[in-house]
């Protein structure tokens, strides 16, 4: 289990690290956090901020990243996340979100050349994103499906038992850190949902009320997806523990 | 940790030409050859094109105008757009397959229009031309099975929560083996904020008392305009047939009868008074011929009140295709 407590404390150190120099990191390894970081910044739901890593890695799934100006193709794929997800935000904002986060301190953009050839790179990406994807913009919500089995496990346990353990935060934390990697796009929603939270629950030492009395070959998340096998689970949460060990990436 | 930084990401400002360098993707319409138009709605122009990574497969384009907005393509558009993608995993045999969607880029951006290539699978022939080809009279089994059809299409969209709005033969695929599939639908907001491409007129002949008389309205409204349809099937004529808002209206009360003045709606501009007593007619000498269980559905459609009236899944329980096996 030491393993496991290790990516717990690299899990609070990666926040820690959060106020990152985006000028500095090499090519794309800053992507994601620049995302998360503008995502928050605009007022965007999580699940809006995590499609949108999302839209990132299917784009570069498709495309060469020396291509395209990182940072100009993660803001417009917060603006096409918010518009699917039914949270739009100014262009105008976003642009300024994303040029301040890259430029500490700058104060905001004026309304001059940069500005306007920022906005116009901004625009023309999100017509590239969204034709890359072919409009297929429905990205099933892990979140969704971790709140619900949240909701659901509280109640197999004593109250006092699930307040003394930051399970729910735990597990959204390793979720919302998982959208830094692009393995996330090979599995399903709920599967993801599901090693986020027995991730969790090792890295915490709980294991779940009255699992022991279930059959050898049953997993106490059984009850919520029935076909994902126990070695795959441990496949996505080593691919999540991954996240924490991830050096950037050369370019 | 690697000291290369290729990418411009590193150096603010990015500049427009390294997203400027996407002129091969966005040529998306180069993939496909147009050959002919083949229909001219009117929001689009749909073109026969072969699709030229597929072996030349035919397909069919339609063009569709989106006006930006200052913060890009519009909201609607996009969710309605990512919504038929949506449906399209369910590949339901009685929806035209929608196989791609691409737009013209850049050039188009300046002055603030993107055009939209839906691309479709290629249909024979409308259900317009084929009545309108049609040697006689079709078979009470063809018409049973055309009408299934089209009711299945229609709740497999209400089931997610779209509404066609314009159900009509022109907007009803029909294949070389003779099934239907529902085509046009799933744009109405991004039409709604388009000016039109063509002049073509809009048929009122298929739409419903509450649309004519402006209220608000649901999936009800498909219920009408399939009745319409299906009694079509066994005529090949339109069984609705006027020119504006109002005499269609009376077109329909001379058939169904004026509704009573309790049915009729409130905070509309027309009053129930302004039309005759029109008695109803019996749907029977309209559609002489006609199965009486077909007779019995359709009269259930054809219902003034859009709360009364049968749902599509109603009508694809009906006697009239659970009695006997579909062929
Ligand atoms: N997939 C298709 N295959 C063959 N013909 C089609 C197809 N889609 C549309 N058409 C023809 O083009 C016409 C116009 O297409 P439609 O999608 O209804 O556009 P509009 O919104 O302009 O009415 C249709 O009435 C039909 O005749
Ligand atoms: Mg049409």
């Amino acid at each position: 289990m030491k393993d496991v407590i290790d990516v717990m404390a690299l899990q609070s150190n990666r926040r820690e690290r959060r106020l990152v120099d985006y000028r500095g990191g090499p090519g794309h390894s800053l992507a994601t956090n620049f995302i998360f970081e503008c995502g928050i910044k605009l007022g965007l739901q999580p699940a809006t901020v995590a499609t949108a890593a999302i839209f990132y890695h299917k784009f570069f799934k498709e495309a060469d990243k020396n291509d395209y100006d990182c940072y100009v193709i993660c803001t417009s794929c917060l603006c096409a996340a918010g518009k699917s997800r039914d949270e739009p935000v100014r262009l105008r904002d976003a642009v300024n979100v994303a040029h301040n986060s890259i430029n500490r301190g700058a104060g905001p953009l004026e309304l001059g050349e940069e500005y306007w050839s920022w906005r116009g790179a901004v625009a023309q990406a999100e017509l590239l994103v969204l034709r890359l994807l072919g409009f297929n913009l429905d990205a099933p919500s892990p979140h969704r499906y971790l709140l619900h089995y949240l909701r659901s496990l509280q109640e197999w346990f004593p109250a006092s038992q699930w307040r003394s353990a930051p399970i729910a935060r735990t597990a959204m934390g390793f979720l919302q850190d998982f959208h830094h990697s692009s393995s996330i796009l090979e599995y399903r929603a709920p599967h993801i949902a599901v090693a986020c939270l027995t991730l969790a629950l090792h890295v915490l030492g709980v294991s779940v009320p009255l699992a022991a009395t279930l059959d050898d070959d049953a997993a106490w998340y059984s009850v919520f997806t029935k076909d994902l096998q126990k070695e795959k689970n441990w496949e996505i949460m080593e691919k999540i523990m991954q996240v924490y060990s991830k050096e950037p990436e050369p370019i | 940790m690697s000291a290369t930084s290729g990418s411009s990401s590193s150096q603010s400002p990015p500049v427009m030409a390294s997203i400027g360098d996407v002129g091969a993707l966005f040529q998306t319409a180069k993939k496909y050859e147009e050959l002919n138009v083949i229909g001219t709605g009117a929001y689009g122009t749909v073109y026969k094109a072969r699709d030229l990574h597929n072996g030349g497969q035919i397909v069919a384009m339609k063009k569709v105008k989106v006006a930006l907005t200052e913060d890009g393509i519009p909201l609607s558009t996009l969710r309605e757009i990512a919504l038929l993608r949506q449906l399209e995993a369910y590949r339901h045999p009685n929806i035209v397959r929608l196989l791609d969607v691409c737009h013209g880029g850049q050039s188009l951006e300046r002055d603030h229009q993107l055009i939209l290539f839906l691309v479709f699978e290629h249909v024979e022939q409308d259900l317009d031309s084929y009545l309108k080809r049609a040697p006689g009279p079709l078979s009470e089994n063809r018409i049973r099975s055309m009408s299934y059809d089209i009711l299945s299409g229609v709740d497999f969209l209400h089931s997610h929560r779209i509404v066609h709005r314009d159900l009509k033969p022109h907007n009803l695929l029909v294949t070389s083996t003779g099934r239907v599939k529902l085509a046009d639908f799933g744009l109405a907001k991004t039409y709604d904020t388009e000016m039109k491409l063509t002049s073509v007129v809009v048929t009122l002949w298929y739409r419903p008392p509450e649309v004519l008389l402006g209220i608000s309205y649901n999936t009800a409204v498909d219920v009408w305009s399939c009745a319409c349809v299906l009694a079509q099937l066994h005529t090949r004529a339109p069984l609705l047939q006027a020119d504006c808002d109002s005499q269609q209206l009376h077109c329909i009360f001379r058939l169904i009868g004026r509704p009573p003045r309790h049915e009729w709606p409130e905070n509309v501009a027309i009053v129930a008074d302004s039309f005759p007593d029109y008695p109803p007619q019996d749907l029977a000498d309209v559609l002489p011929r006609i199965h009486p269980h077909a007779l019995d559905m359709i009269k259930g459609m054809l219902v003034f009140d859009p709360a009364k009236r049968l749902t599509a899944l109603d009508c694809l329980e009906h006697p009239y295709f659970t009695e006997e096996p579909l062929k």
